[in-house]
C-alpha cells in the first residue's frame, strides 16, 4: 500500500478519471459509428428502393403457364446483351438450400430469350440503369448491387463481376457486412431479393483516424488531469507540508516559530490552532522553568559569594581569633540561608511532579494558628504589630506540619509587611465542606499589577523588603503547592497602603474534595 | 585610590569593602541604589563596583543615571549571568562584569585594570626618570632597588603618577586617598609628601604653593 497521501490522491484521480475519458470516448465512437453506418445504409437502401421501383414497372409475367419467372432466366443474354449479363447462380449460403437451386432450377437454353417481361432486354437495361448512388471516399469505393430471384439465381449485377452472396431474407430489409463492404438486401416484388452494397473501406479508415484521434485526444486530457491534479493535490498538501516544516523546527531550543494560518482552508486551520496553541502552551511552560532555574541559580548565587568571599579574605592574610570566628559566622548565615533554598526548592520540585507526600490527620487549624502566633510573638513586637485570633476551632484532615508551613507563612508576611502600630487579624471558621483561614494585615498591602503574581516562583513584590527579610520569594509558592496538593484554595485580596487579605480553605476531609 | 561599593547583601559588601581596603584602596560603600547614585555623582570614584538586583533604584538605572553626568569606570558585580544581562551592563556603560561568585583577587585585579586604563596608562608599570610603579603589586623601585613605603604613600605615588604632568589639588589627593571612614589625623598629606621625597629624591614631587601637587614626566 502506498503511503505517501499525495500518491494515492495522485492514484485515485488517474482511475477516474481515465474511467471517465475512457466511457465518454467509448460512447462518442460508438455513436460515430453508427451514424456512420446508418448514413451509409440510408444511401445504399435509398439505392435499393430506386431498384426496387424499377422493377415494380416492369409489366407482371405473362400467363402461359409457365412459373412466373422473375426476372426470368437467362435474362439478357441475347446478343444485345452486355457481356456477362447472364444469370448465374450465386454462392450458396444456406448448404441445402443453395444446392438445391442450384441443381433444379438452373435455367436450360430453351428457356431464353424472348425479352422476358414482354420488354426487350435493353429496356429492361435502361430501367435497371444504375441507381444514383454517389460514389464517396479516396479511393472512389463505387457501390454496386445485385438482384436475385428467389431461387437465388442472380438475375442482374452490377459491375457484372461483383461477388455478392444470396441469402433468404427474414425481414424485408436486411442490413450485413461482408468484410469491408455493406450491404443492403432489400425484398422486391415478386420476392425477388435486391441487394445493394458498396465497399466502405475509406468509411471504415476514417472511423478508424477517428479513434485513434479519441485515444490521442484521451491521452492527452488524461495527461493534462495528471498535471492539474498533481498541481492540485501539491496544493491540498501543502498546508501539511507546512506544518510538518514548522513543527519540525521546534525543539526545546526554539520554540518561538508558529504555523502562519492566514491563507490556510477552515479544516487546516483548526488543526494548525491547535498545534499553534499546544506550542504557546509548550513555549511558555519550558519559559517559566528555564526562568524558574534561572531564578534559583541566581539566588543561590547571592550566599555563594558570600560564603566564597569571606573564606578568601579570611585565608588571604593571618587574622586573629575574632576575626576569624566572625568568617565562620558569616559562613554559617550564608550556609542555613542556602539550606533553606535548596529545601525550599526541592519542596516545589516535588510539588510539581505530584510527589508532594501529605501525612494526612484530623488538625485543629486554630491550634496551628495560636502555635505560630507564639512563634511570631517576638518578631510581632519586634516590629511593634499585635496579632489578635479570632473564631472558633475548625478541624480538617490535612498534612499538620505542611499546613502549619503555610499558615506560618502567611502570618509572618503579614508582620514583615505591617505598619509599625499594626494589626493582623486570623480568623477561622467552618464552612460546608471547608475549614477557612482568614490572615488579614493592615499593612502596605500590594500593588493592584503585582497582585496576580504573588503566588509565582522568585516573585518579590519588593525587592529591598524581600532581600533583608531573608525571604526566597519562594514562600507563598511554597504555600500555594501546599493547598494545592490538599485540594485547598489559596486567595488574595489587597489595597495598597490598606492591607492584603490571605484566605485559605481547605476540604474538611478527602470524601468531600474542594470545589474548583 | 577611592572606589564605591553598592551593594544591597550586607555580608558581601563586608567581604568587598575589607578585602578592597586591604589591598591599599580607599572604600565608600552604599547599600541601595539612591544611596549609591547620590554619592556617585558627587565623589568622582577612581572606580564603582556596583551590584544590578538592588533596592530603592536598580543597577542598571543607577549606571544610567551616572553616565549622564560622569564616565567614572563601573564594574558591575551580579548573580545576573545571563548573556542578554551582560550585554545589557556592558552596552548600559559599564566597563566590565563580574558574576557573582566570584574571587576576590580576580576583582582587585579588574578593578585595578580598569583604573589605569581610564587614566590612559595600558601598561601596568610607570617609569618616571630612574622610579618606576608597578602597578600591578603596588610596588615602587629606585634604580632597580625596592623602595619600602606604606599603603597610602604608594597611593599617593600612583594617583600623581598615572596623571603626571598635571596638577593633582589637595582636595583631589583627599577625595581618591581617603575613604569616608578615614580618621583625620592620617590625612596630612604634606607628612605623606615629605616621607615621600625623603625615599625618592627631593625633586620626584613639585610643590605649587596653595594649588597642590605635580610629577613631572
Amino acid at each position: 500500500m502506498i503511503k505517501s497521501l499525495r500518491w494515492r490522491m495522485q492514484i485515485w484521480h488517474v482511475a477516474i478519471l481515465g474511467v471517465a475519458i475512457a466511457l465518454f470516448a467509448t460512447a462518442f465512437y460508438i455513436q460515430l459509428h453508427r451514424s456512420t453506418l446508418s448514413e451509409i445504409d440510408l444511401e445504399l437502401l435509398s439505392g435499393a428502393r430506386v431498384l426496387e421501383g424499377t422493377l415494380r414497372t416492369l409489366p407482371p409475367p405473362r400467363q402461359d403457364g409457365e412459373r412466373p419467372m422473375f426476372p426470368p432466366p437467362g435474362f439478357g443474354e441475347g446478343r444485345g446483351g452486355p457481356p456477362g449479363f447472364e444469370a448465374r447462380p450465386s454462392r450458396p449460403v444456406g448448404e441445402g438450400r443453395g444446392g438445391e437451386g442450384r441443381g433444379g432450377e438452373r435455367p436450360g437454353p430453351g428457356n431464353r430469350p424472348r425479352g422476358m417481361f414482354g420488354l426487350p432486354a435493353g429496356r429492361i437495361e435502361a430501367l435497371l440503369q444504375l441507381p444514383p448512388l454517389s460514389a464517396r471516399g479516396p479511393r472512389g469505393a463505387a457501390p454496386y448491387f445485385a438482384v436475385f430471384d428467389p431461387e437465388g439465381r442472380t438475375i442482374r449485377a452490377e459491375p457484372s463481376d461483383q461477388q455478392v452472396e444470396w441469402v433468404v431474407p427474414r425481414r424485408s430489409i436486411e442490413y450485413r457486412n461482408q468484410g469491408t463492404q455493406r450491404e443492403v438486401l432489400l425484398r422486391g416484388p415478386g420476392d425477388a431479393l435486391i441487394v445493394v452494397g458498396a465497399d466502405i473501406r475509406p468509411q471504415l479508415d476514417r472511423l478508424r483516424a477517428w479513434l485513434l484521434q479519441l485515444i490521442v485526444t484521451g491521452v492527452g486530457v488524461l495527461a493534462m488531469g495528471l498535471v492539474g491534479g498533481w498541481w492540485l493535490s501539491g496544493k491540498t498538501i501543502r498546508p501539511i507540508q507546512q506544518i510538518s516544516d514548522t513543527a519540525g523546527q521546534i525543539n526545546a531550543a526554539n520554540l518561538s516559530a508558529r504555523i502562519p494560518t492566514e491563507r490556510m482552508d477552515s479544516e487546516v486551520r483548526t488543526l494548525a490552532s491547535i498545534l499553534n496553541s499546544m506550542f504557546g502552551r509548550l513555549d511558555q511552560s519550558f519559559k517559566q522553568q528555564s526562568q524558574f532555574t534561572a531564578d534559583a541559580s541566581h539566588e543561590l548565587r547571592t550566599p555563594l559569594a558570600v560564603l566564597m568571599s569571606h573564606c578568601e579574605l579570611a585565608l588571604n592574610r593571618p587574622r586573629s581569633t575574632e576575626e576569624y570566628k566572625q568568617t565562620i559566622v558569616t559562613c554559617q548565615k550564608a550556609g542555613a540561608r542556602m539550606k533553606m533554598l535548596v529545601e525550599d526548592l526541592l519542596t516545589l520540585a516535588r510539588a510539581d511532579s505530584g510527589k508532594l507526600e501529605l501525612d494526612r490527620s484530623l488538625v485543629d487549624l486554630q491550634l496551628l494558628v495560636r502555635d505560630a502566633a507564639i512563634q511570631l510573638a517576638s518578631l510581632a513586637e519586634e516590629r511593634n504589630v499585635e496579632i489578635e485570633i479570632v473564631g472558633s476551632t475548625v478541624t480538617c484532615e490535612a498534612d499538620a506540619r505542611r499546613v502549619s508551613q503555610v499558615i506560618l507563612n502567611l502570618m509572618s508576611n503579614a508582620i514583615y509587611y505591617n505598619r509599625a502600630g499594626g494589626k493582623v487579624t486570623v480568623s477561622s471558621a467552618m464552612e460546608t465542606n471547608h475549614a477557612v483561614v482568614v490572615v488579614q494585615d493592615t499593612g502596605v498591602g500590594i500593588p493592584h499589577a503585582a497582585v496576580p503574581h504573588v503566588f509565582d516562583r522568585f516573585y518579590r513584590v519588593d525587592e529591598a523588603r524581600s532581600r533583608q527579610s531573608g525571604g526566597s520569594g519562594l514562600g507563598l509558592a511554597i504555600c500555594k503547592s501546599i493547598v494545592d496538593a490538599h485540594a485547598g484554595e489559596l486567595l488574595v485580596q489587597s489595597e495598597l497602603n490598606v492591607g492584603s487579605r490571605f484566605t485559605l480553605r481547605l476540604p474538611i476531609s478527602l470524601r468531600h474534595p474542594s470545589v474548583t | 585610590m577611592l572606589l564605591l561599593v553598592v551593594e544591597d547583601e550586607p555580608d558581601l559588601r563586608r567581604a568587598i569593602v575589607q578585602a578592597l581596603t586591604e589591598e591599599g584602596f580607599a572604600v565608600d560603600q552604599a547599600e541601595d541604589g539612591d544611596a549609591g547614585l547620590h554619592k556617585a555623582r558627587v565623589w568622582d570614584y577612581d572606580a564603582v563596583v556596583l551590584d544590578l538586583m538592588l533596592p530603592l533604584k536598580s543597577g542598571w538605572e543607577v549606571l544610567a543615571a551616572l553616565r549622564k553626568v560622569k564616565a567614572t569606570p563601573v564594574l558591575i558585580l551580579t548573580a545576573r549571568d545571563a548573556v542578554s544581562d551582560r550585554v545589557r551592563g556592558l552596552d548600559g556603560g559599564a566597563d566590565d562584569y563580574l558574576i557573582k561568585p566570584f574571587s576576590i583577587v580576580e576583582l582587585i585585579a579588574r578593578l585595578r585594570a580598569l583604573i589605569r586604563r581610564s587614566a590612559g596608562q595600558p601598561n601596568s608599570t610607570i617609569e618616571i626618570g630612574s622610579i618606576a610603579i608597578h602597578l600591578s603589586d603596588r610596588t615602587v623601585t629606585k634604580d632597580g632597588e625596592a623602595v619600602a613605603m606604606t599603603a597610602r604613600e604608594y597611593a599617593m605615588v600612583e594617583l600623581l603618577a598615572l596623571h603626571r604632568g598635571k596638577l593633582i589639588t589637595r582636595s583631589m589627593i583627599y577625595d581618591h586617598i581617603f575613604g569616608e571612614d578615614d580618621d583625620s589625623l592620617s590625612n596630612l598629606v604634606e607628612v605623606h609628601v615629605s616621607h615621600i621625597r625623603k625615599k625618592l629624591g627631593a625633586d620626584f614631587i613639585e610643590t605649587r604653593r596653595g594649588q597642590g601637587y605635580i610629577i613631572h614626566d
